[in-house]
């Protein structure tokens, strides 16, 4: 062994780990020494050499000049804040700060005026500027920052105003029980080791084993994991199975009538136009059969909202904004198949869930998503209540840990409506988690001394929130850290 | 759902009595409404969409008296008089904004709290209900200006003084350049023409954008008229109903008007008071309480119903005001809440038998577990991608109209449905580089694709791993060790895939169809996703395999 490669291992004898200025200095030897000893001791596994990656960032001439002022859509908000601005007087500048204020929401243009939107109103600073200036100073902080503001950094450095780099650095030196052996092994002949050589050659019979420091701190094992919003989903699926509930299933990309006309909100809805619910351009629309159904929901809305039913209308494709499309496809065709088919007497109660993603056209930031995870869930029956509602969702959320109570709410499909609040021990407040009621028979296309519909619609995520204090925001769910999945508890 | 911002010492005074905050943001829980916030300046309440009676301090206030037994309720009508004015319709608004309502109030007080909350009321109405005033606006004209019968029309580009106005303006001017013309120009459709409400001295107002500046209210009116257009006949009558109610309750006198139309002629406010036959059982049996006869007459006051027995059955007399009544199930609704929420005792629903999950869960749930026991977590991503990441980063193009695409989203990162799980997780990865190596992830979810028109939509399985030993055989026995657990039949080709180096790719057929594909990503696509290891990939459409 080479005297560095000795310095090195007594030197780490004493303490097992240590940083690369620590090692140099116990050893006595210089930087290139060591690194030199090291590379050596690694590849014959003596020691275990950890590296990380860190990451500083430069700033562009833009970027700093931003970092001295502030970025242009700062400016203008704050502009917009004292009142409109014709779009035609604003300077280079400005027009660049709108654009960005345009994409996220918070001014509109209208025949030339700048305005300010309620969400610019309510918006506080905007963050990148903060991350940006925090650089400037501090340009070793993106590690940091990368923790906390990942979503402003990208933005930032797809804007060309930062550009990150990469370095690698030592982080700790560890020796291992190799190590350990070669370093002291030919002293006392103990056994370090055990390798196949020392079971085959019954040398323990004769030589004692090196005792070796238990004491010695060592990270935990990575894991592979779930992701655990999957756990609670499943969590849900396991509960409502056991309640009697079968899983059911249904499309993403829909036409509006499966999640709107069948569930008898009026074309012109505010909650249907683009501003809130994703239109989609291909396939723009999705044609819609002409049958029993169709008739019954255009009858019961030209009907009830006294105003004129189109098909094309119905048949513009969208994201569903709820689970509920599944449910009413599934109500539509047991109502078709109990009215087709007389000899047809279905054992009731029927009890059926899905859970699935769905989608609002919102901007994305720490407390909102675009798509997110919904379950529905309905009852077909005979003379079913109220009061069976209740019980119902008292049982699902009970088995979930929670405790629930009832709010008197409207939503289009259903009357008598209620919305669901689910006790938070974390906020010492009700908070609201989903609607529900009993689906008009403008749905179902059935009087309801025939057939009652219970439904209802909850958020999931809300669930992992309130048990897990350790997630800061809904969107942390969907970023999948490595380091965040691994260090979740179960 | 509006919000809706009210003057606390005015809906307090219109509640009349006492009633501490608590005690009124309890009320309206019970009767479905959140409070947002309540301080001794401003309460802001949710109210639901169905309950446009309750956007003013007027309407709200007399739902909580009922509720909470402060006043017994009693149906409004108009005393019988004649009209006191005649609107003539022209033909022209055929088609544009056909519909006229309104009445006189004479004898009205409304000093500037009751004005500021009855002008707040119509335009939360008009905008919200109204749809920005397409289907509905409302114009308050004091009546002592007006001269002579009105007329109202499609006029062509003329001139008013509009309201607090310094000089007379072009409709067309007014239109493009004032504030609320610029608000509500899309009701307008300058190619046909401006409605507008004359009188025997000129317009009066530009409909639904502004009133002249001479029929302007002050503190002293004490007599209105009170237009109503709009798109809807049913809602322009109901909301003239809803108005009279108001003026009523601030103890105007509210007197009729005639609107002619092709020699017809109707008046208005209606006052229409619609009736419903509801059996007790009905009630009881939907709401799974027993109410009793002794009970249900006191429920509906408490809604403000007129109610009365009828040979078994309850008889509800609906207020002018509700304009969200349909059928006995809104009523349904109004008792139970009536009842109280609390007081429903919970009642099982009994089952007929254990539950069933779809059955790819399963399958799902052997994947994942198989991929977690080969040291791959699980991620969960969105399923919104744009055309940057889910292809030019992978170095894929895209067939032509291959992805569901979305229109106007508001994020700029937002474009289309991801049609693969790949780019999902490598943006994942990108992330993580400082976390420990190796790096393995997979995700078991939903990709999308168009096809002839359609959109087709299939669960993926993919996984990266981010290791320095990572080679092509590794992919290779993983995939094939995850496809014998799902006990599938199935062979590997040579591929290529711009995602991946072309040598070191492999397709996975089943059943004679390319389902898959593995092998080490091409390094162009590890660094345009900011990654510097070497990985291994590969992504399974698992739709034959359930």
């Amino acid at each position: 062994m080479h005297r560095y490669e000795t310095a090195v291992l007594s030197a780490l004898k004493g303490k097992h780990k240590m940083q690369l200025e620590e090692l140099m200095a116990s050893s006595g030897l210089g930087r290139d020494e060591v690194l030199w000893a090291l590379e050596n001791l690694a590849s014959r596994s003596c020691v275990r050499v950890e590296k990380a990656q860190t990451h500083d960032a430069e700033l562009s001439q833009e970027g700093k000049e931003y970092a001295e002022s502030a970025l242009p859509e700062e400016l203008l908000l704050k502009r917009l804040g004292s009142g409109d601005l014709m779009a035609a007087g604003l300077s280079a500048e400005e027009r660049i700060g709108l654009q960005w204020c345009l994409r996220l929401g918070l001014a509109s243009v209208n025949h030339g005026v700048v305005k300010i939107t309620a969400k610019g109103k309510s918006h506080g600073a905007i963050r990148e500027s903060a991350v940006l200036r925090e650089l400037n100073d501090n340009p070793e902080s993106y590690d940091r920052l990368l923790k906390t503001d990942g979503d402003a950094l990208k933005k930032l450095e797809s804007r060309g105003l930062i550009k990150s780099r990469e370095k690698s650095r030592i982080k700790s030196i560890t020796i291992t029980p190799a190590g350990l052996d070669a370093e002291t092994g030919a002293e006392d002949g103990a056994i370090g080791v055990v390798t196949r050589d020392v079971i085959a050659g019954r040398s323990w019979e004769s030589r004692p084993f090196k005792r070796y420091d238990v004491s010695v701190d060592v990270e935990g094992e990575p894991m592979a994991v779930r992701h655990p919003l999957r756990r609670v989903i499943n969590e849900v699926k396991d509960i409502y199975a056991r309640m009697g509930f079968t899983e059911i299933s249904g499309p993403v990309v829909e036409p509006s009538f499966w999640v709107f006309d069948s569930l008898f909100v009026p074309q012109d809805h505010p909650a249907r136009e683009a501003q809130d619910t994703f239109h989609v351009s291909n396939p723009e629309f999705l044609p819609v059969e002409e049958d029993e159904y169709l008739r019954a929901v255009r009858k019961a809305h030209t009907g009830s909202w006294k105003s004129e039913w189109r098909k094309d209308e119905a048949e513009r494709t969208v994201l569903s904004t709820h689970m509920t499309n599944v449910s009413v496809r599934y109500i539509r065709d047991f109502v078709k198949k109990v009215i087709d088919d007389k000899a047809y007497e279905p054992r009731l109660p029927l009890k059926l869930f899905s859970v699935g993603r769905i989608f609002r056209n919102e901007n994305i930031d720490f407390k909102h998503l675009a798509d997110f995870y919904q379950t529905d869930g309905i009852i077909i029956g005979k003379r079913l209540t109220l009061a069976n509602l209740f019980d119902t969702l008292i049982e699902l959320y009970g088995q979930l840990g929670f405790k629930v109570r009832f709010k008197p709410a409207y939503f289009p499909f259903v009357e008598p409506g209620a919305e669901i609040f689910i006790y938070s021990e974390r906020h010492k407040n009700w908070l609201e988690v989903g609607g529900s009621g009993i689906i008009r028979a403008e749905v179902t296309s059935l009087p309801r001394n025939r057939l009652t519909v219970l439904a209802w619609g909850l958020g999931i995520e809300r669930i992992l929130l309130l048990r897990d204090s350790s997630i800061s925001g809904i969107n942390e769910l969907y970023n999948n850290g490595v380091g965040w999945l691994r260090s979740r508890r179960m | 759902m509006p919000n809706v911002t009210f003057d606390t010492k005015y809906l307090m005074k219109r509640i009349g009595g006492k009633m501490t905050l608590d005690k009124l943001q309890d009320q309206l829980y019970k009767m479905g409404f959140e409070t947002e916030s309540a301080d001794d300046k401003e309460i802001k309440i949710e109210v639901t969409a169905n309950r446009p009676d309750l956007l003013g301090a007027v309407g709200m206030a007399r739902a909580l008296r009922y509720f909470t037994h402060k006043e017994r309720r009693y149906l409004r009508s108009i005393k019988g008089s004649a009209p006191a004015l005649t609107i003539a319709v022209d033909d022209s608004v055929k088609g544009y904004r056909p519909f006229i309502s309104g009445m006189v109030v004479t004898g009205v007080d409304l000093g500037a709290e009751a004005l500021a909350d009855l002008l707040n009321f119509i335009d939360k109405l008009c905008d919200t209900f109204g749809r920005q005033r397409k289907k509905l606006a409302i114009g308050v004209h004091s009546l002592d200006a007006i001269k002579g019968d009105l007329t109202y029309t499609i006029a062509k580009d003329e001139k008013m003084l509009v309201l607090r106005g310094k000089a007379q303006m072009p409709y067309s001017r007014i239109v493009r350049q004032s504030e609320k013309g610029i608000k509500y120009s899309g009701t307008i459709d300058e190619k046909r023409g401006y409605p507008v409400l004359k009188d025997g001295l000129g317009t009066l107002a530009l409909i639904p954008i502004i009133n002249s500046d001479r029929t302007k209210l002050t503190t002293k009116t004490r007599n209105l008229f009170v237009d109503i257009t709009g798109t809807s006949d049913y809602l322009v009558g109901k909301a003239a109903d809803m108005l009279a109610s108001i003026f009523m309750e601030l103890s105007g006198i509210v007197g009729s008007i005639a609107v002619k139309r092709n020699g017809e002629t109707r008046t208005y406010p209606l006052m229409e008071h619609q009736q419903f036959l509801v059996p007790l059982s009905m009630l009881e049996g939907e709401i799974g309480a027993r109410i009793g006869f002794n009970n249900v007459l006191e429920l509906a006051n408490k809604m403000g119903y007129d109610a009365a027995f009828v040979n078994n059955r309850v008889r509800f007399t609906v207020p002018e005001y509700r304009l969200d009544i349909i059928n006995e199930q809104d009523i349904i609704e109004d008792i139970a809440i009536a009842y109280g929420y609390e007081y429903i005792n919970p009642v099982p629903v009994p089952s007929i038998g254990a539950g069933v999950l779809e059955s790819r869960e399963s399958l799902f749930e052997k994947a994942s577990e198989a991929l977690v026991g080969m040291g791959f977590s699980e991620a969960m991503n969105s399923y919104l991608s744009n055309s940057a990441t889910n292809f030019a980063k992978m170095s894929r193009k895209p067939a032509e109209d291959e992805a569901v695409t979305i229109k106007d989203a508001k994020s700029a990162n937002i474009e289309m449905l991801r049609t693969a799980l790949l780019p999902s997780l490598l943006s994942n990865l990108s992330l993580s580089r400082h976390e420990k190596m190796p790096q393995r992830m997979f995700e078991l979810d939903m990709a999308f694709h168009v096809k002839d028109k359609r959109p087709v939509e299939s669960y993926h399985a993919a996984a990266v791993s981010l290791d320095s030993s990572s080679n092509f055989n590794y992919s290779k026995s993983v995939v094939t060790a995850l496809l014998h657990v799902l006990g599938a039949a199935f062979d590997v080709k040579a591929a290529t895939d711009p995602s991946f180096i072309d040598g070191r790719c492999a397709a996975v057929v089943a059943k004679g169809k390319q389902i898959g594909v593995f092998g080490e990503l091409h390094p162009r696509v590890l660094r345009s996703f900011g990654i510097e290891e070497p990985a291994v990939a590969f992504e399974i459409d698992l739709t034959t395999l359930y």
